[in-house]
């Protein structure tokens, strides 16, 4: 019988909150899709031979303990809702005698049953979508497809199971505690009990509204002025003020938004405008808490997708800038000043160069003046570059500045006695170095003025490293030049050919493994540091992934869970609203009106906390795209284009289920 | 006089073929303007079926519903919903005021239906408060007001509009007697200051006394009908008394 009445309610829960079905089934299925990468591990690791997925697959089970304790809480959330509505039916059932137990039981089964539905169908829903991740994931780790397998990940459907089955287990506990809690008058009466809606002076809220202009105005002005700069007090307060702003946007917005409209007899008295107004007015005030709480959660899906899409690309283009040659191995200068030609130190190692790989090795000069005193910067430019101004340029012969060309299949340079070339790649000295080239046609080393020979600067990277864009100043020079100057590094650039590309990876990877692991205190032999092209693709593709998945996972989950927290408050808005929507019709208001009302109220609900977060986002977009131009130049663009596009998909889904939800609702009333 | 509302032989049916049930029996009165018309029965005799039938809440099986010389039965939805807005002004029993709203606010919103001009609907509000008497509960939302003063907010929501007839569906069902009497009181005078035609619902007899007219209904049909004519308000009410012991009576000789 009890089983009879649970299952009965199921079936009504299902067909009135298809949302909050369909969003758990969501939640299962993404849960499944990122946990089941881990199965594909075999495949992946086997072309990618590093413990990089290792990496991946950890932090995915990391973040899932978190993503469940979301779903946990909106699932929580939701329950409570869907326990409030039906606080009469439980009063209906006291009466006729059932004990609290009973009905616990009720509850308990009906979350069981809800629970098992929406994990099976998510499971099936997930199995499908995996597969689409998995070839993503594939592609991005740049494997072979035809390696490919379908694969249903036993221990990710173990593991959801175990997630979510404890996250029921809680619902459930928690369900008892609740109704074992009320009372059976208040169960009863639950229906009749008007919501109160407090009023408060108007002025309160014009005030609040205002407090949170400043708040959020000043938050907005310090994280501009300070920058990412995470271990700043600034960027801490205006962080505390950014969520205070917000909470008291939401906190004020209603009751201000009334006291304007009053004032407008046009719209107020416009159709059934007073009644939306208080209809929004009631609904933000009781939820303005939860709804600040969605809004920074969708502010930061919106910052983390798109900066997290554009570092991928941003990262890519960067590397491509910074490793020019297949590999290269630099030499530090030892104790004594002297640095060893690097071929003679590979040659005392026993390492031989195959015949297809062409090398060029040049060495790196420093000189005694400082950047200041080389380009005679003005005021402006020296505050500009900052400490950088002290910083002493480096020197390469042009003779082997050609070589490297050469290998680069570039034409050479001729420089004359007097002249030199300007190269610079970091982005802390292009701007300045850039103006300084426009106004300028020399350039002041060892007391001598010498002409600048490229009028614009040149940017190539001479050598291929981790680091990102470290050519701060390099000039090229005769090679009577560097008689005097202090040696600072030798480098040795390789490249390959085609057909024993990975044979000579593996050689010179070797060697940086050799470098790496064993310090050769040789006292002829001086530290070394290899890097090679494919090796530095590999790490930095590693590091993107990782970003994008995180990124990803916890943007979707964010997303869904505050849309389906907007929609479970508006849908449970339209069951509370039933006895007002058939009073207006009743006083003659047209279903035209009535469904005009509902649209305008969910549209207005919806954007709300969207807006805001959209306002927060472009600013934090704005800071974090200075912060990345530091390094690079920031590709947000195409980044933000998809995830708004992705963004106003989800939107609109839950807009429309809600508004359709909302109508059928008062309508069957 | 002019007729207000004329209804020509209506039935309505609920059920199937088989099992039918005739809720209204064919039915046939007129009202005309500045009447206060009562229709009382007991309850399941029809009355209320009969009050949404006129209201354009429900719809009859056959006959003619004539209000304001349109033919309610004929319109469509759309134009009903215009009608129902002009035409109609509602006074329910549990008042259906919308609990969101100020005393204020609810009236106003029978007028921005009607999409009147909001300058003139500020006015149009204070006047008709003045006269029911409200004037100092205009900014209290439902929950802090007494039932009376809800039910007289509703009052005012209803003929504000000004519209052709007002139907009261148990006026004073959710009230107490000093409430009832205070409303009825104004419903008098709005009938006789305001020329307002009234047709109210009620199974009470005291409530009842103050209609000029009472239809007396039973299983679907017109029973009898009672004229108040020139008696004072407590003769009439014992005449109710003694129509109503005879509807009774009917029930006793099954016994």
């Amino acid at each position: 019988m009890y089983s009879k009445i649970a299952l009965g309610n199921v079936k009504k829960s299902v067909k009135d909150y298809t949302i909050y079905f369909l969003t758990l089934t969501l939640a299962v299925c993404i849960f499944y899709s990122f946990n089941s990468i881990e199965s594909q591990k075999s495949v992946i690791e086997a072309s990618s031979g590093k413990d990089d997925f290792n990496i991946l697959t950890t932090v995915i089970s990391f973040i899932s303990v978190f993503v469940s304790l979301i779903v946990g809480g909106l699932i929580l959330y939701a329950s409570n809702f869907l326990i409030r509505k039906r606080k009469k039916e439980f009063g209906i059932y006291m009466t006729l005698g059932m004990s609290k137990r009973k009905i616990s039981k009720i509850l308990v089964l009906e979350t069981f049953s809800v629970g098992a539905l929406s994990l099976i169908s998510g499971l099936i829903l997930g199995v499908v979508l995996s597969q689409g991740l998995s070839i993503v994931t594939a592609k991005l780790f740049l494997v072979d497809m035809s390696k490919y397998k379908f694969i249903i990940s036993t221990s990710a459907i173990g593991k959801t199971i175990l997630y979510f089955g404890i996250i029921f287990m809680i619902i459930m506990i928690f369900n008892t505690a609740v109704m074992s809690k009320y009372k059976i008058i208040d169960l009863l009466t639950a229906g009749r009990k008007n919501e109160n809606v407090k009023i408060k002076n108007p002025f309160i809220y014009v005030l609040t509204f205002i407090l949170c202009v400043i708040s959020l105005g000043f938050s907005y002005y310090l994280v501009l002025k300070v920058g990412l700069k995470i271990k700043d007090s600034l960027f801490h307060i205006a962080i505390v003020l950014g969520v205070l702003g917000t909470l008291l946007f939401f906190f004020s917005l209603a009751g201000f938004g009334l006291y304007i409209t009053k004032k407008s007899k046009k719209v107020y008295f416009k159709g059934l405008n007073i009644f939306i107004l208080k209809q929004i007015n009631s609904k933000v005030n009781t939820n303005f808490l939860s709804m600040s709480v969605i809004c920074l959660m969708l502010f930061l899906t919106m910052g983390m997708l798109s900066t997290g899409v554009g570092f991928k690309t941003t990262v890519e283009s960067l590397i491509k800038a910074a490793t020019p040659f297949d590999a290269t191995a630099k030499a530090y200068s030892g104790k004594d000043g002297k640095v060893d030609s690097i071929e003679k130190t590979l040659k005392s190692i026993d390492f031989k160069f195959d015949k297809s790989e062409k090398y060029v090795e040049y060495s790196e000069y420093i000189i005694n003046e400082n950047i200041n005193e080389v380009l005679k910067l003005d005021d402006k430019q020296k505050k500009e570059l900052s400490k950088l101004r002290d910083w002493n340029p480096r020197v390469i012969k042009i003779s082997e500045y050609n070589d490297l060309r050469k290998l680069q299949n570039k034409p050479s340079i001729k420089l004359k006695d007097d002249e030199v070339l300007i190269t610079a790649n970091s982005d802390d000295t292009v701007e300045v170095i850039n103006k300084f080239l426009s106004n300028n046609k020399s350039v002041y080393i060892k007391g001598t003025n010498y002409k600048v020979k490229n009028h614009k600067l040149i940017t190539d990277a001479t050598r291929t490293t981790g680091e990102l864009k470290d050519n701060i100043l390099t000039l090229v020079v005769n090679d009577d030049f560097i008689k005097d100057l202090k040696l600072n590094a030798k480098y040795l650039n390789v490249n390959f050919t085609e057909e024993n590309k990975e044979e000579s990876e593996k050689k010179f990877l070797k060697l940086l493994e050799d470098f790496r692991d064993v310090y050769i205190n040789d006292s002829k032999i001086d530290y070394m540091i290899v890097n090679t092209k494919k090796q530095e693709y590999v790490e930095s593709r590693a590091s993107t992934i990782l970003v994008l998945f995180v990124v990803i996972y916890l943007g979707i989950v964010f997303l869904i869970a505050s849309m389906a927290a907007l929609a479970i408050q508006q849908l449970s808005e339209a069951s509370n609203s039933i006895d007002r929507y058939k009073s207006l019709k009743r006083i003659g208001a047209n279903d035209k009106m009535i469904n005009k009302t509902i649209f305008v109220q969910t549209l207005i609900y919806f954007t709300l906390p969207v807006g805001l977060a959209f306002i927060h986002s472009i600013v934090c977009i704005k800071v974090i795209n200075d912060y990345i131009s530091m390094f690079a130049k920031p590709n947000i663009g195409v980044g933000s284009l998809i995830v708004v596009l992705a963004f106003i998909l989800v939107y609109m889904g839950y807009f429309c289920a809600t508004y359709t939800g909302y109508k059928n609702i008062v309508k069957n009333s | 006089m002019k007729n207000i509302l004329n209804v020509e032989k209506i039935e309505k049916y609920y059920g199937n073929k088989e099992n039918i049930t005739k809720a209204i029996d064919n039915i046939s009165f007129r009202v005309e303007k500045g009447e206060f018309v009562g229709i009382m029965g007991a309850s399941g005799s029809g009355k209320t079926t009969l009050l949404n039938c006129i209201s354009t809440i429900d719809t009859i099986s056959t006959g003619k519903i004539i209000i304001n010389g349109q033919d309610i039965t004929q319109l469509k939805s759309k134009s009903l919903d215009k009608f129902r807005q002009n035409e109609l002004g509602f006074i329910f029993q549990d008042f259906n005021l919308l609990d969101t709203l100020t005393a204020y606010e609810n009236i106003a919103l029978a007028l921005t239906i009607q999409e009147r001009n909001p300058k003139e609907i500020d006015g149009l509000i204070k006047s008709v408060a003045e006269t029911l008497d409200i004037s100092s509960v205009l900014n209290k939302y439902p929950y802090e007001m007494s039932g009376g003063q809800k039910q007289r907010v509703a009052c005012c929501r209803a003929i504000v509009t000004n519209p052709s007839l007002i139907l009261a569906d148990e006026p004073t069902g959710a009230l107490d007697s000093k409430s009832s009497r205070l409303l009825l009181e104004s419903f008098e005078k709005f009938n006789k200051e305001l020329e307002a035609t009234i047709l109210m619902v009620t199974h009470d007899v005291f409530t009842a006394s103050y209609a000029h007219r009472i239809l007396f209904i039973k299983d679907g049909k017109i029973f009898t009908e009672l004229v108040r004519g020139n008696d004072s308000r407590k003769d009439f009410f014992n005449r109710i008394i003694e129509v109503i012991t005879l509807l009774g009576g009917d029930d006793n000789d099954v016994f």
